[in-house]
């Protein structure tokens, strides 16, 4: 990076996409009067995203826009894109929005000598005057190459002179194009290197049977941006929704306020109780207490006159219910008086971006003091390895965000000690964790509870016994001979 | 807009319309117009129009035809459209596209 590039970004004007993880990456949106060619395969969300930049510069920015498509006709444009909650129609008519239909017109047509692309760029900047626009779209440029399709020569110098003309205008000009494959060359007729002052792709790519989108950044002229993908979601109402990742800042401040556990034994052994925008893990093999310890969260924050969330991604709402009445809890009443609200997804029901985004509103709308997600094992099951990191990053930042306190459960695979996938991906991104184990002495089997680590407190270092009845959990002694709890293999010391 | 009708002495047929939509005056635009002029002379037909339109100069009459390219020449006939997109530097070509006769055909 030499020194003018960095004079460049700074005086590079910021035009806001509106997709605000987006704006993000490219260090607070697309610079003005620059033309941006966005990348991606059939499917992979370039319509919307294009629209959505229109969209979002009327509503939001107060900057018109003009829409050149050359494939659909505008009806079908205003269809498609009424279900993101966009009224291209309604803009249209209020003169905030033009449209430039290019699409090939009917009858014959025969291609033959030097032509050049001026009626295309009299009719864009006759739309641009009409409604004032500030931002161009042009969707999409492969279907213009198809449709003169012996002439790419021609058509690289058109474009390089009806982007070079927008731009002189003080026009941000956002063009799509589409690709063959989600990992070969930029663009089909490689458009990308005549026009693009910035080009970003668009992917949506199949992993272990699941789709996942993302949005990259690969060049951004005279500018910073972040780099790597990002994943995203197309949502209704909204358009697409960038997870932030890049962009995230350890900014939340750390809280010394203490919040209880649900259980007083435990509140001892974390001198005091959690943090309140502090992130707990629980790991134990199955059986050994997981949702136990996260009714007693609950159950202990609205007791404390807090509002909780559960997040179920392994049990039915019933199931929890009565798991939670043979512990003496009552979680009915507390949904009836407001202070508890237990949602249950199939952790298949969508994909990791769409459960974040679903845990994200669900927080927003109910606002509590607490959150459970039972369990991230569950969750990790559907998400390639990646997508569950990315999602874990983004959920505990956003807990943090919120400053609640949260508790995670994860499941070991063997019953005794080891360490699960997801521990590994969890443990350096939470507070706090607490392991369940079975502890094998002598003959009989026991439940052992120990915190693992605390951020930023002291606790107990010792495991303890415990046992389960109808009253809930009750922790005991220290067990004596230590046993192993990574391993279980306690047995090996004495060989 | 620039309208140029046809010279009385070329002989034209019917209902059909020619229009030529250019850019100014670039180079490509002004070799279609010389083209198209030629080609007129080599056409056996009576009556028509033929319109030349700048769409700088027009560029509503270039959305309402739905124009992307410079030159390109339509031709109406009966409701049908036909549309040649280039400098019609090859009349003849044209022509049999069209499916205008010219003027010597054997037909």
């Amino acid at each position: 990076m030499t020194a003018r590039d960095i004079d460049a970004a700074d005086v590079l004007e910021r035009v806001k996409t509106g997709v605000k993880a987006f704006d993000d990456l490219v260090m607070g949106g697309l610079p003005r009067a620059r033309t941006t060619v966005v990348g991606g395969t059939p499917g992979s969300g370039k319509t919307v995203f294009a629209t959505q930049f229109l969209a979002q510069g009327i509503t939001t920015y107060g900057e018109n826009g003009v829409l050149v498509t050359f494939e659909e006709p505008s009806q079908d444009i205003e269809a498609n894109m009424r279900s993101f909650g966009w009224d291209l129609r309604k803009w249209r008519k209020d003169g905030a929005l033009a449209f430039v239909d290019a699409s090939p017109p009917a009858g014959d047509e025969l291609v033959a000598g030097d032509f050049d692309l001026a009626g295309l760029l009299a009719r864009i900047q006759h739309a641009v005057k009409t409604v004032n626009a500030r931002r161009v779209v042009l969707d999409s440029l492969t279907q213009l190459f198809d449709h003169f399709i012996a002439d790419p020569k021609i058509l690289r110098r058109e474009l390089f002179h009806i982007s070079s003309a927008l731009k002189k205008s003080g026009l941000t000009v956002l063009m799509t194009a589409e690709r063959n494959s989600e990992y070969g060359e930029i663009t089909r007729h490689r458009l990308e290197e005549f026009v693009a002052d910035n080009v970003v792709i668009l992917r949506n790519v199949l992993h272990r049977e699941k789709r996942r989108r993302t949005i990259e950044v690969l060049k951004m002229r005279g500018s910073h941006h972040a780099e790597g993908e990002a994943p995203f979601t197309l949502v209704a109402n909204q358009g697409v929704v960038a997870v932030p990742l890049s962009s995230l800042r350890l900014e939340q401040q750390s809280s010394e306020v203490r919040v209880t556990s649900g259980n007083p034994a435990i509140d001892e052994m974390c001198d005091g109780g959690f943090f309140r925008d502090s992130v707990t893990l629980v790991s134990g093999a199955t059986g050994t207490g997981k949702t136990l310890l996260v009714t007693n969260f609950l159950a202990g924050g609205v007791a404390a006159g807090e509002r909780a969330i559960l997040f179920g991604y392994e049990e039915s709402k019933g199931q929890l219910f009565r798991n939670a009445s043979g512990w003496g809890v009552d979680f009915a009443r507390m949904e009836e008086e407001g202070n508890l609200k237990i949602i249950c997804l199939y952790p298949e029901a969508q994909g990791l971006p769409d459960h974040l985004l679903t845990i994200e509103s669900l927080v927003d709308e109910f606002q509590p003091n607490r959150i459970a997600i039972d369990s991230l094992s569950a969750l990790e099951r559907i998400a390639p390895d990646t997508g569950f990191r990315e999602f874990l990053i983004s959920l505990t930042s956003f807990i943090k965000k919120r400053e609640i306190a949260g508790l995670c459960t994860a499941t070991s695979k063997s019953l005794i000690g080891g360490e699960s996938a997801s521990e590994q991906h969890i443990s350096t991104l939470t507070d706090s964790i607490i392991l369940l184990r079975y502890i094998q002495e002598q003959d009989r089997m026991h439940r052992g509870l120990m915190v693992l680590k605390m951020r930023g407190s002291e606790h107990a270092k010792e495991i303890r016994r415990f046992t389960i009845d109808s009253r809930g959990m009750h922790l005991g002694d220290a067990f004596k001979d230590a046993p192993n709890v990574f391993t279980g293999a306690d047995n090996d010391f004495t060989r | 807009m620039r309208t140029v009708y046809a010279d009385k002495a070329i002989p034209l047929t019917a209902d059909f319309t020619l229009r030529l939509y250019i850019a100014g005056d670039s180079p490509s635009s002004r070799l279609a117009e010389q083209n198209l002029k030629h080609m007129l002379t080599l056409m056996k037909a009576d009556g028509g129009r033929f319109e030349i339109i700048d769409v700088l100069a027009r560029p509503e009459l270039a959305e309402e035809a739905s124009i992307l390219a410079t030159p390109t020449l339509c031709y109406e006939h009966s409701g049908r459209r036909r549309r040649i997109v280039g400098d019609l530097g090859d009349p003849k070509k044209i022509l049999a596209f069209l499916g205008i006769e010219m003027k010597g055909d054997a037909a």
